[in-house]
């Protein structure tokens, strides 16, 4: 790591990029400290936040029931699996031009973006992690006289959970991608907003030091999701 | 048999048929700026892309996002080889490509834009940078996940170190790098556009942001479904490809 | 009890005729790929028959019957590895509404019986193979079953694990009286353990023969098996199977 920080150090200072518009490592970095101080940056950290979790929140809400009753009914999910293939291959950007049109420039308009991009992906998994119980332990419980009941409550949900987990750790990472891109492009209040503000007015270490700020932003959400995942779906690897 | 495939076709395609059609319904006499009638996109759509301006603005995003997407693919096997295969230059870089990939590729575009301007040359370099890191790390993945035993008997029948990579170690990982393909697919479409959106010039994107700003609401809705056809299209195309690629793969899951 | 049985959709299996009577243990042998595993299939009634009838105590089979227990071979995926073991046993115990405190005496006895007792808060994936493939079969005697099917239930552990459950299945049956259908491809696993032996052979599978296996109770691996009895029994049906009688 440190390493690669040597290199682009040098590279700015003597290399090709020397003079080029790419801040060298130093100025990206001390220019990282100085935005620390700044209110305006934990402003529309939080805002950035409050865009990504609350967006997170509501997809999770309304994707993840949403999947698995479709899961359960054979006629639903055949029915409904074109329309979620389709939507859940369209990047949410796509969508941008007409929603700043409706919500405006708002925090709204940003969750808005991120339920549109998580919502069809976690329907699927939902949906697809509730279809696929392990035919060796369906053949048992059917032996075994299970009531449908239990087998949906007990053996269904808990063997989707490992599909779901994967579908939500995607979404994390989602929120934030979608929660940064709602403010570059769409001018909602978020870190990404700022980052066009900077970009747009010539200030390349701010810019640079903010695109750090999102590398450690997006690892740490990362880092923690992973330890939750392992507390609730403690039987697989 | 014929029955079976109607039955099936009917059972699948209905529920898309009925949205159309209650959008269309629903909406034909909206008086609603933001959502004018579906009829009257449709019209639009016709008008505007049906050949006249696929030239002018598609041609140049579908450009832009496929030289990028190959050059970022070919970069990323290339260095995701080399990564996978050598533990030494795994432990000096991987925390780097660890950190750059939480980075939302979106947010580099500025950066591009900084060193590139708003030329031709940042959306492709933007495009190739994104489309490197989903690779690449699947190439990695693929490299530590080959089957010990395999190799050992690559060694026995005492292939070269090169024969063994070609023709042993990558076809092995094949499923794996082909879903790391097609995210960066993804994602160098989504750069595409985010590029044109916040540049100026040709392009899908562009023109849907002159539109949104001249306040021709409709033709922005045109480009906005363009757009997520050509998402979905692409990704149709792709799996089509992947399929065909990988039939040894699905053929055997398939029996196990 | 008696079954007669179908063909199969692609005839695999055609007039077969045996039964069970109660408190019996019989093995299906036969070659790979003759139909054991389908016939097991038609027995629990997870499949039907494309015609014929299968009859439990009279009764047509068209779906699992009420009473019925199963040990597979794959008992990673049969037992729920979110759930410990007791929840594991206690799920299809619901059926028998018995109390809690029954059900909390039931799992015990069960776990004793096939040597895991005090196990019950742990995981699957905590214990051996071995150990798994008891809480399956301690699962299956908890709900006192009328039959018990299994299908290659040792074929997934080591040898040494192997002869210890084959041991435990007869120490059930012994204090259970447990009427059991058990599909193996190990003839003298079948002798060992059976009171008699079917024989499937043939395309489409019939009953080839049906052998009574005398040796006598208590058995025992190392006596049992040294009889000039079983060594009898064993060609024989290994002749058959092979095709070769």
């Amino acid at each position: 790591m440190l390493g690669l920080m040597l290199l682009w150090q040098l590279g700015t200072s003597f290399g090709p990029l020397a003079g080029g518009s790419l801040p060298s490592a130093i100025d990206a970095l001390s220019a990282l400290g100085a935005l620390l101080v700044l209110p305006e940056i934990w402003i529309a950290m939080s805002q950035t936040m409050y865009i990504a979790l609350a967006g997170l929140f509501a997809s999770v809400l309304l994707g993840i029931p949403a999947g698995v009753l479709i899961g359960l009914s054979p006629f639903a999910y055949k029915s409904l699996k074109p329309v979620l293939d389709f939507f859940k291959v369209i990047p949410p950007i796509v969508i941008i031009p007409i929603v700043i049109v409706v919500f405006g420039p708002t925090s709204e308009m940003g969750i808005f973006l991120v339920v549109f991009a998580n919502f069809f992906m976690l329907v699927f998994q939902s949906a697809y992690g509730v279809r696929h119980l392990d035919s060796v332990l369906l053949d048992t419980l059917r032996c075994y006289g299970m009531s449908k009941w239990d087998e949906i409550w007990h053996a269904r949900i808990p063997g989707a959970l490992p599909f779901i987990a994967v579908g939500v750790r995607i979404a994390v990472a989602v929120s934030m991608v979608v929660a940064v891109v709602a403010g570059l492009i769409g001018g909602a209040p978020s870190l990404g907003q700022q980052m066009l503000l900077y970009q747009s007015s010539g200030q390349p270490n701010q810019t640079f030091a903010l695109v750090i700020v999102f590398g450690i932003l997006g690892l740490s959400l990362a880092r923690t999701y992973s330890i939750i995942q392992r507390k609730v779906v403690f039987w697989t690897d | 048999m014929i029955k079976e495939i109607s039955k099936n076709a009917i059972h699948s395609l209905w529920l898309p048929v009925a949205l159309v059609a209650s959008w269309w319904i629903f909406s034909t006499n909206s008086q609603d700026p933001y959502f004018p009638p579906l009829r009257v996109i449709w019209e639009q759509f016709v008008y505007l892309w049906v050949f006249d301006n696929v030239p002018v603005h598609v041609v140049p995003s579908l450009i832009n996002l496929f030289s990028g997407f190959f050059f970022g693919v070919f970069i990323g096997i290339a260095g995701g080889v080399v990564i996978g295969t050598n533990q030494g230059v795994a432990r000096f870089v991987e925390p780097a490509i660890d950190f750059i990939r939480s980075i939302p590729a979106v947010a580099t575009v500025p950066i591009f834009i900084m060193i590139f301007g708003l030329s031709y040359e940042m959306r492709i370099a933007a495009i190739a940078f994104a489309a490197i890191f989903p690779t690449m790390l699947a190439v990695i993945q693929g490299m530590h996940s080959n089957n010990p035993t395999l190799l050992d008997t690559a060694k026995v029948f005492r292939l070269t170190p090169f024969q063994t990579l070609v023709r042993v170690r990558i076809p092995a990982a094949g499923p794996i790098i082909f879903s790391g393909i097609q995210v960066s697919l993804q994602v160098a479409f989504v750069v595409t556009i985010a590029s044109e959106l916040l540049g100026s010039g040709f392009g899908i994107g562009a023109f849907t942001l002159i539109a949104t700003d001249a306040f021709l609401i409709t033709d922005a809705w045109t480009g906005v479904i363009l757009m997520g056809t050509l998402g979905f299209l692409v990704n149709v195309i792709f799996n089509l490809v992947e399929r065909r690629a990988l039939r040894w793969y699905l053929v055997s899951k398939k029996l196990s | 009890m008696d079954y007669q049985t179908p063909t199969g959709i692609k005839h695999v299996l055609s007039d077969i005729s045996f039964s069970l009577l109660e408190g019996e243990f019989a093995s299906i042998v036969g070659p790979s790929g003759v139909g054991k595993t389908t016939l097991l299939r038609l027995l629990t009634g997870l499949m039907k028959p494309t015609s014929g009838v299968i009859r439990i105590n009279g009764q047509e089979v068209n779906s699992p019957p009420p009473g019925l227990a199963v040990v597979l071979q794959d008992y990673t995926r049969s037992l729920m590895p979110w759930l410990t073991v007791e929840k594991n046993i206690s799920l299809p115990l619901k059926r028998l509404g018995l109390s809690k405190a029954e059900t909390a005496e039931t799992i015990e006895l069960v776990l004793t019986e096939v040597g895991l007792s005090g196990n019950q808060k742990n995981y699957p994936w905590q214990l051996s193979g071995g150990m798994q493939q008891r809480v399956a079969i301690a699962r299956a005697i908890a709900v006192r079953p009328q039959l018990l099917i299994m299908d290659e239930p040792f074929a997934s552990v080591d040898a040494q694990t192997r002869f210890d459950l084959e041991d435990l299945v007869l120490k059930v049956r012994d204090d259970f009286k447990i009427t059991t259908a058990m599909v193996t491809h190990d003839i003298d696993e079948a002798v060992y353990l059976s009171d008699k032996v079917v024989v499937l052979y043939g395309s489409p599978a019939n009953v080839k023969e049906i052998v009574k296996v005398d040796l006598p109770y208590p058995r025992n691996q190392v006596a049992s098996r040294g009889r000039e009895e079983f060594a009898e029994l064993r060609t024989k049906i290994y002749a058959q199977v092979r095709g070769l009688q």
